[in-house]
């Protein structure tokens, strides 16, 4: 028997039965309709959810809300709350300027821009230049890397080969690998753009950094300006960099005293493949200029003489062309500005002779005399 | 200047001995021949070139 005030008891008589047992903290219930019968409800406090309210952001003036509350994912020192409501890692692709690459290749260590020949090298390096920070992909975001001064072997670096200089980060520091082309103006491995940044096919934590190439020595580079010599001293530009190219000057000049060619048809100057610039190029974005001068005379019979430029020909010539009127003999200057193909690339000088002998004179004929060809690219 | 180029050249034509051309530089002599220049032209006219040296 339970006593209910204003449901009976001693002052109305009527009496409330309930069920034999009941579950503690359970509501009780009407049974029926006797209005006396009442039962286990079989419901505790626990079995209503709370009554949502509405309130003004005002309400909170203490304590602090709950993270989770906030957004989803973790909350920690190394996350941050974004619009979308997520606790997400703070990452540097809000911020990196991926064009950031801080170096150029080069063939001396701490020289970062060479201002005199470097032949038979065995060492690339990767010289921090107007900086010393690049930016690399990590493969899903790019991130900054900051570096000294890296090198690369070339031992065992296949001879008369270019090779793609990769940078990328070898636990947290700068490291150089390279890939070898498959003949002198295709590549094996694609370049490919990430965010506007070329880097390796299917390795894009690999940075582009330049293109190489060996010389006829295996595991041999060179980046020489050329000079004067008997037959021309031939220059060999093979470091290209992809990034922070500046511009060089090579010339290259035929001390030989003089000599003569007699068919109307171009050849080397000289006949030689020294009067020549050979250079490697990584990509076809900028033009090169070049120029070839040369003085020149005949017999009175002969008609003429011409000088030219062969761009990666012996036999043809590019470029604006210079004559020589053979009666009087005199100075000329050819001249040539194009873009190279991708990889090897060679300038050549080129002679022509009009219909009868044509003497050329090289450098050291006279001491007024300084022949030769010029070439001007940015690298 | 050095006209030793020109003057050989004129010489080995002269001697019927088919080239392109000569350089001189020093006391060194190139003699570019045609294709069609027998041993025989080449030997006489290396024989012409350094006689004029």
């Amino acid at each position: 028997m339970i006593f209910i005030p204003g449901f009976g008891g001693s002052t109305d008589g009527g009496n409330m039965t309930g069920p034999a047992s009941s579950t503690s903290g359970n509501f009780a219930s009407f049974n029926g309709t006797d209005g006396k019968t009442l039962q286990d409800s079989g419901k505790s406090s626990s079995s209503f959810a709370n009554a949502s309210h509405t309130h003004a952001a005002s309400d909170i003036a203490s304590g602090t809300v709950a993270t989770a509350r906030l957004g989803s994912g973790t909350a920690n020192s190394t996350t941050y709350l974004r619009g979308d409501q997520t606790w997400a890692t703070v990452t540097a692709s809000e911020t990196v300027q991926n064009s950031i690459c801080d170096g150029r290749l080069t063939l001396t260590s701490g020289t970062p821009v060479l201002t005199s020949s470097v032949t038979a090298a065995t060492t690339l390096y990767f010289t921090p230049y107007n900086g010393s920070k690049i930016a690399l992909y990590t493969g899903s975001v790019w991130e900054y890397l900051d570096f000294s001064e890296v090198s690369l072997s070339l031992s065992g670096y296949a001879a008369n080969t270019n090779f793609d200089i990769w940078g990328y980060n070898n636990g947290g520091t700068l490291a150089l690998e390279a890939t070898a082309w498959t003949n002198d103006t295709t590549r094996a491995t694609a370049l490919a753009l990430q965010n506007g940044v070329y880097v390796k096919t299917g390795a894009t934590t690999r940075r582009y950094l330049g293109t190489i190439r060996t010389t006829g020595s295996t595991g041999q580079t060179e980046f020489s300006f050329g000079s004067s010599a008997s037959g021309g001293g031939a220059a060999k530009l093979f470091v290209w960099n992809a990034q922070n190219r500046v511009r060089f000057s090579a010339t290259v000049n035929d001390s030989t005293s003089s000599w003569t060619y007699t068919s109307a048809s171009w050849r080397s100057t000289n006949n030689s493949t020294g009067n020549r610039v050979s250079f490697v190029n990584g990509l076809q974005i900028e033009t090169f200029t070049a120029d070839n001068s040369q003085v020149a005379a005949s017999s009175p019979t002969t008609q003429f003489a011409a000088i030219g430029i062969g761009l990666n020909s012996t036999s043809a010539f590019s470029g604006l062309i210079g004559y020589i009127n053979a009666a009087v003999g005199g100075h000329s200057r050819a001249t040539l500005s194009a873009l190279g193909v991708v990889g090897l690339n060679y300038v050549q000088g080129l002679e022509y002779a009009g219909g009868a002998t044509m003497t050329f004179y090289g450098s050291s004929a006279a001491a007024y005399l300084s022949n030769g060809l010029n070439f001007n690219f940015f690298m | 200047m050095d006209n030793r180029a020109f003057q050989i050249t004129e010489a080995l034509i002269a001697a019927d001995i088919p080239i392109d051309g000569v350089a001189v530089d020093g006391q060194s002599y190139r003699i570019d021949y045609r294709p069609e220049a027998t041993q025989e032209q080449r030997e006489q006219a290396e024989s012409i070139a350094a006689s004029m040296i």
